[in-house]
C-alpha cells in the first residue's frame, strides 16, 4: 500500500510541475498553449535518446534543458501576431509534429517501439527527485508571480496594448516566460522518463495535453497552489474511479466505459458549479509609484 | 492524376460537413467545440440503429438520425453550455472535451467499444483508369447539396441573415432585437444535424467506432483553421486544400523528378502533411495580419 | 475554497480504505490488464473473456488446491500511463503476484519493467516486440515473437513462386516487425519488394496510402494487421482493383471485408493448434457463455495464459518467485488451446506450431503446417 502511495505522489508531483509550467504561460501571461506536452516530450525523449546512445544521464538532461527553451522561441517568435485561437492550434500542431516525428523515424528513438531509459534506483529516489523538482518549480513560479516581472505578465494577459504603452516590449516578456515554462516542462519530462523507464509516442498525445489543461483550469488559473490542487484532483479522480469500478459487478468493458463517462461528467459538473476554479486568483491593488 | 483528384474530393467531402459545424459554432459562440465531432459519431450510430429497422430505407434513417442528433445538440446546450456562457473560451473548450468524453463513453457503453460495420451495397466504377465507387458519388453529391442548401439558408432567408448578424457582432445584433437565445438553439440544431449526416457518411465509408472522433480530430481542425476559423464556407475550402495537399504530395513521384529512381513520400507521413499545411497557412496569416492578439 | 479538494481526497481514501478491509485472504487474486476502452477493444476483450473462461474451468475443478481464483480486471485505456496505474494498483494494492496483460509493446514494456522491479510476474498475450525478451524471469509470452512467424511467411511467399511483392502493414511495432522479418526472408530467397506501405492506424480512409500500388507490377501482397483498419485496407485494395493474392502473418485476426472477393486470395501463417482438442472445447464454452459467434484467436491466448499460471501455482506456490520458477516446467508439458508451447530460456515462445491457413468460402481453414 505504501508503494502505491509513493507511486501516486510521484506521478502527481510530475504532473503538478507540468501544470505549473502551463500556469506560467496561460494563467499569468494569457498564452493559450495547447502543446505543453511538447517540452515534456523533449525532456523524456532526450533522456531516452541519450541513454540509447550510451551517454550518462546528465547529457540527455542538459540537452533537453538547452533545447526546450530554444524550441519555445521558435514557436513564440513567428506567431506573435496571431490571435489566441490560432495560437492554440499552432501549439497543438507543433506538439503533434513532434509526436509524429518520433513515431515515424525509428532510427532516432525507436519509432512506435519507443526507447528504454535507465530508471531511478528505487521508487523512493523517484519520489524525492519529483518532489524536489516540484518544490523548485513552485518556488520559481511564486517568485515570478510576486515580482514586478510577474505583475507585468498579468498586465500583458489583460491588455497587451496597455503593456506596450508602458514602455515594455510584450515580446520579450512572452519569450522569457515561455523559456522558463518550457525548461520546467522539459525537466518534468526528464523525471518522467527516468521514472517510467520507457518512452514512446503514445504518451504524448492530445489527450495528455488536455489533462494538463484540465488541472490548470480546475485548480484556478493564475494561482500556483491552485493548479497543484488541480493536478492532484485529476490524479485522485482517475485512480479512485478504478476502485469504485471494482465494487460494481457488471461486465468489465461496460464498467470501464462508465468509469470514463463519470470522469467526463465530473469535469463538466465541476465547471458548471465552480467555474473560477478551486483557488481563484485574488485581485490585488498595487500603487505603481511605490514599486 | 485523375485518381488523386477523385480521392481528394471524396475525402474532402467527408471532412467538410463536420468542419462546417465546428465553424458555425465558433462563429457564434466563440469557442472550439470538441464535442461536435463526437456528435457526428453519435449521428452515425443512430443512423445505423434506425437503418436496422426492417423496411426503413437508408436515406430516411439518416434523416431521422439528423433530427435526433440535432435535438441532442440542443439538449447539450441547454444542460451544459448555456450555463457557462460567461467562462473563458479555454474553459469552454475543456468542458466540450468533458462532454465529448462523456458521450463517447456512453456510446461505447451502449453499443460496445468494438467497431461496427455499416453495410451499404456499393458498386465499383472504373473511368479512364481511375477507380471509385457509387458510395463515393453519393458522399460528394450529398455534400454539395448540403452546401448549396446551407448557403441559401444563410444568405437568402431572414433567419439565416439573423444568424450571420449574430456571428458578426453578437451584442449589437441582440440590441437590434434579434432573439439571441432562440437562434443559438437553432444553430445547435443545425450543426448537430449536419454532424449527423457527415458522421453517417463517414461511417458508411469506413466503420463505426466510439473513438472515431479522436481520429478525425486533426484533419477536421486543420480544415477549419486553414479556411479561417469563423468562416463557415472557409471550412469547406480548408477541407479541399488539406485533402489535395495530402493526396497529391503522397502521390507525386519525387524520386523520378530528382534522381530518376522512383520514390514517394512514405504514406505514414500523411499526417505530417496535414499538420504542416496547417502551420504554413497559420504562419502566412500571421505575417499578413496587422492586429494584435484578440 | 479547498472544500472540493478535501472532499474528493477524503472520498478516495475512504474508498481505498473500505476496499482494503472488505476482502478476505482466501481467494487467489490474479490481475488482468486490458484495453477495454480506446483502440482495439475487441481483441483485448476477447483475451479477457478467454481468461474468464479459464477461471471458470479452474474453479469448477476445485481451484488452486482448494482456493478459488479471483480475477481483477483493470482498464489500460490503451495509454501507457494508465497501464502503469493499473499495474501499480494490481501489484501494490490488490497484491496480485501475477498479471496477464494485453496491450501493444509501448504499454507492455513499461509494465514489464515495473513487474521486474517489484519481483512480480507478467504474462504477455498480445505483444510480439523482440524487446520483450529483455525480461527473463519476469515476462512470459504465450504468443511467439513475430520474427519467427513472419520469417515463415517470407519463406512461404518465396516458395509460392512470387518474385515481386508489395508490403502493407500498420505503422506500429507489430506491423513493422512483420514487415522487417518477412521482407528479409523473402529477399533472402531472391524476391524483391516493390513497395512498402506502413499505414497510420485508425484512419477512416486509406486511399492515399494504397493508390501508389495502382498500376504497379507485383505478384503478392505481404501483410499483417488486425481489426477495423485491416477491413478498411482490404476494402480499399478491392475498390482500387488490385487483385494480387495476400499472404499474412496471423491471418485469423484480420477482418475480411468482402468474403466472396477474398475467397482463395488470402493465406498465411499463424500459430497453430487451435483446431485440436483443447481449442475446440474453449470455443464451445465461449459461444455458450457470451453468445457471440465472432471469435478471434485471442481467446485461446487468454485461456492458455491463465491455465499455465494456475498449473504453476498448484505446483510450487502462489508467490511470484515460485511461479516464475515453475512456469517453464509447466509449459513444457501443457498442451493448450494454442498447441504445444515451447519456451527459450527467456520465457519467450519459440518453435510455435506454424499452421498454413487459407481463407475459403467465408472462413479460415488450416491446410497444412510448416516446420
Amino acid at each position: 500500500m505504501i508503494d502505491f502511495a509513493i507511486y501516486l505522489v510521484t506521478v502527481a508531483a510530475i504532473w503538478s510541475v507540468l501544470a505549473i509550467s502551463l500556469n506560467l504561460q496561460f494563467g499569468m501571461t494569457g498564452l493559450v498553449n495547447f502543446g505543453q506536452i511538447l517540452p515534456f516530450g523533449i525532456g523524456a525523449y532526450a533522456a531516452g535518446i541519450g541513454a540509447s546512445l550510451g551517454y550518462p544521464w546528465w547529457v540527455g538532461a542538459i540537452a533537453a534543458i538547452v533545447f526546450a527553451p530554444l524550441c519555445s522561441l521558435a514557436v513564440v517568435f513567428p506567431t506573435r501576431r496571431l490571435s489566441q485561437d490560432y495560437w492554440a492550434l499552432i501549439t497543438l500542431a507543433a506538439a503533434e509534429i513532434f509526436r509524429l516525428t518520433m513515431l515515424n523515424t525509428p532510427s532516432v528513438a525507436g519509432g512506435a517501439d519507443g526507447v528504454m531509459v535507465p530508471r531511478f534506483g528505487s521508487s523512493t529516489t523517484a519520489l524525492v527527485v519529483s518532489l524536489a523538482l516540484l518544490a523548485v518549480s513552485f518556488l520559481v513560479a511564486e517568485r515570478i508571480s510576486r515580482s514586478p516581472f510577474g505583475r507585468m505578465l498579468r498586465v500583458l494577459r489583460e491588455d497587451e496594448v496597455l503593456a506596450s504603452t508602458l514602455g515594455r516590449n510584450p515580446m520579450r516578456y512572452q519569450a522569457s516566460v515561455s523559456m522558463v515554462a518550457w525548461i520546467m516542462g522539459a525537466a518534468a519530462g526528464i523525471a518522467y522518463g527516468h521514472f517510467s523507464g520507457y518512452v514512446a509516442p503514445t504518451s504524448f498525445t492530445v489527450t495528455e495535453t488536455f489533462i494538463i489543461w484540465t488541472a490548470v483550469i480546475l485548480g484556478g488559473p493564475g494561482r500556483n497552489i491552485g493548479v497543484i490542487c488541480g493536478a492532484i484532483i485529476i490524479q485522485v479522480l482517475g485512480v479512485s474511479s478504478r476502485f469504485v469500478a471494482q465494487w460494481v459487478d457488471l461486465p468489465s468493458d461496460l464498467v470501464a466505459n462508465l468509469r470514463l463517462a463519470l470522469f467526463g461528467l465530473l469535469l463538466v459538473v465541476m465547471f458548471i458549479y465552480r467555474p473560477q476554479g478551486l483557488v481563484p486568483e485574488r485581485r490585488e491593488v498595487r500603487n505603481a509609484a511605490r514599486d | 492524376m485523375l485518381q488523386v483528384v477523385i480521392n481528394s474530393v471524396v475525402y474532402a467531402s467527408e471532412i467538410a460537413i463536420i468542419a462546417i459545424g465546428v465553424s458555425l459554432c465558433y462563429s457564434i459562440l466563440r469557442f472550439t467545440n470538441f464535442a461536435h465531432i463526437q456528435l457526428a459519431i453519435v449521428g452515425g450510430y443512430l443512423a445505423y440503429t434506425f437503418a436496422s429497422i426492417p423496411g426503413l430505407p437508408l436515406p430516411v434513417a439518416v434523416l431521422l438520425s439528423a433530427i435526433a442528433t440535432g435535438l441532442i445538440a440542443v439538449l447539450v446546450d441547454v444542460i451544459v453550455f448555456s450555463r457557462i456562457r460567461n467562462i473563458s473560451p479555454e474553459g469552454k473548450m475543456i468542458v466540450s472535451w468533458g462532454v465529448a468524453l462523456f458521450i463517447r463513453s456512453m456510446v461505447a457503453a451502449i453499443y460496445g467499444g468494438s467497431a461496427k460495420v455499416f453495410d451499404v451495397p456499393t458498386e465499383v466504377v472504373v473511368m479512364q483508369g481511375a477507380v471509385f465507387t457509387t458510395l463515393d458519388v453519393t458522399v460528394v453529391a450529398v455534400t454539395l447539396v448540403l452546401m448549396v442548401a446551407l448557403h441559401a439558408f444563410l444568405y437568402r432567408t431572414r433567419v439565416g441573415s439573423a444568424l450571420r448578424a449574430l456571428a458578426s457582432n453578437y451584442d449589437l445584433a441582440v440590441t437590434r432585437g434579434i432573439p439571441g437565445d432562440r437562434l443559438i438553439r437553432l444553430m445547435w440544431f443545425l450543426s448537430g444535424a449536419l454532424a449527423a449526416v457527415g458522421g453517417s457518411l463517414i461511417a458508411m465509408q469506413t466503420r463505426l467506432q466510439p473513438s472515431l472522433d479522436l481520429i478525425i480530430l486533426l484533419p477536421v481542425f486543420a480544415a477549419v483553421t486553414i479556411g479561417g476559423i469563423s468562416n463557415v464556407f472557409g471550412a469547406v475550402i480548408g477541407a479541399i486544400v488539406l485533402s489535395f495537399a495530402q493526396n497529391l504530395l503522397v502521390w507525386i513521384d519525387f524520386g523520378m523528378i530528382f534522381t530518376g529512381k522512383p520514390w514517394h513520400i512514405p504514406t505514414q507521413f500523411r499526417d505530417y502533411i496535414a499538420v504542416l499545411a496547417l502551420l504554413i497557412v497559420l504562419l502566412m496569416k500571421s505575417s499578413r495580419s496587422t492586429g494584435g492578439k484578440k | 475554497m479547498r472544500n472540493w479538494a478535501s472532499i474528493a481526497l477524503a472520498g478516495a481514501l475512504a474508498a481505498v480504505g473500505l476496499y482494503g478491509t472488505a476482502h478476505a485472504a482466501d481467494p487467489i487474486k490474479v490481475g488482468v490488464i486490458a484495453n477495454l476502452t480506446g483502440q482495439d477493444v475487441k481483441t483485448s476483450l476477447q483475451m479477457t473473456r478467454g481468461v474468464e473462461l479459464a477461471a471458470d474451468d479452474i474453479n469448477a475443478a476445485g481451484g488452486i488446491n482448494g482456493a478459488p481464483i479471483e480475477l481483477i480486471i483493470e482498464d489500460s485505456e490503451y495509454r501507457a500511463q494508465e497501464a502503469l496505474n493499473a499495474a501499480t494498483k494490481l501489484y501494490d494494492v490488490d497484491k496480485v503476484e501475477a498479471a496477464i496483460m494485453f496491450g501493444g509493446s509501448s504499454l507492455m514494456i513499461p509494465v514489464a519493467q515495473m513487474a521486474k522491479d517489484k519481483g512480480k510476474v507478467l504474462v504477455n498475450t498480445s505483444s510480439s516486440s523482440p524487446k520483450l525478451g529483455d525480461f527473463p524471469g519476469t515476462l512470459f509470452s504465450i504468443l511467439p515473437l513475430d520474427d519467427i512467424v513472419s520469417k515463415g511467411l517470407g519463406d512461404m511467399v518465396a516458395d509460392s513462386g512470387a518474385k515481386k511483392a508489395a508490403i502493407i502493414v500498420p505503422n506500429n511495432a507489430f506491423g513493422l516487425g512483420i514487415a522487417d522479418a518477412a521482407q528479409a526472408a523473402f529477399e533472402a530467397k531472391g524476391g524483391t519488394v516493390v513497395e512498402r506501405i506502413a499505414y497510420t492506424e485508425g484512419q477512416p480512409n486509406y486511399r492515399a496510402d494504397i493508390q501508389v500500388l495502382v498500376g504497379k507490377d507485383f505478384d503478392a501482397i505481404i501483410s499483417g494487421g488486425y481489426g477495423d483498419d485491416s477491413r478498411t485496407v482490404f476494402r480499399t485494395v478491392r475498390e482500387l482493383g488490385i487483385n494480387a493474392p495476400w499472404y499474412a502473418s496471423y491471418p485469423t485476426i484480420l477482418e475480411v471485408e468482402d468474403k466472396d472477393w477474398m475467397s482463395g486470395k488470402l493465406s498465411g501463417v499463424d500459430n497453430g493448434g487451435f483446431d485440436q482438442g483443447a481449442g475446440k472445447a474453449v470455443l464451445e464454452k465461449y459461444k455458450a457463455k457470451y453468445k457471440d459467434d465472432d471469435v478471434l484467436a485471442h481467446i485461446y491466448y487468454g485461456y492458455d495464459a491463465l491455465m499455465v499460471l494456475a498449473e504453476a501455482m498448484k505446483k510450487g506456490g502462489t508467490d511470484a518467485a515460485s511461479i516464475a520458477k515453475e512456469l517453464p516446467g509447466v509449459v513444457a508439458t501443457y498442451d493448450g488451446a494454442t498447441g504445444k508451447i515451447v519456451w527459450d530460456d527467456r520465457g519467450q515462445r519459440i518453435d510455435p506450431p506454424l499452421d498454413i491457413i487459407v481463407f475459403k468460402d467465408g472462413k479460415f481453414e488450416t491446410t497444412g503446417s510448416r516446420n
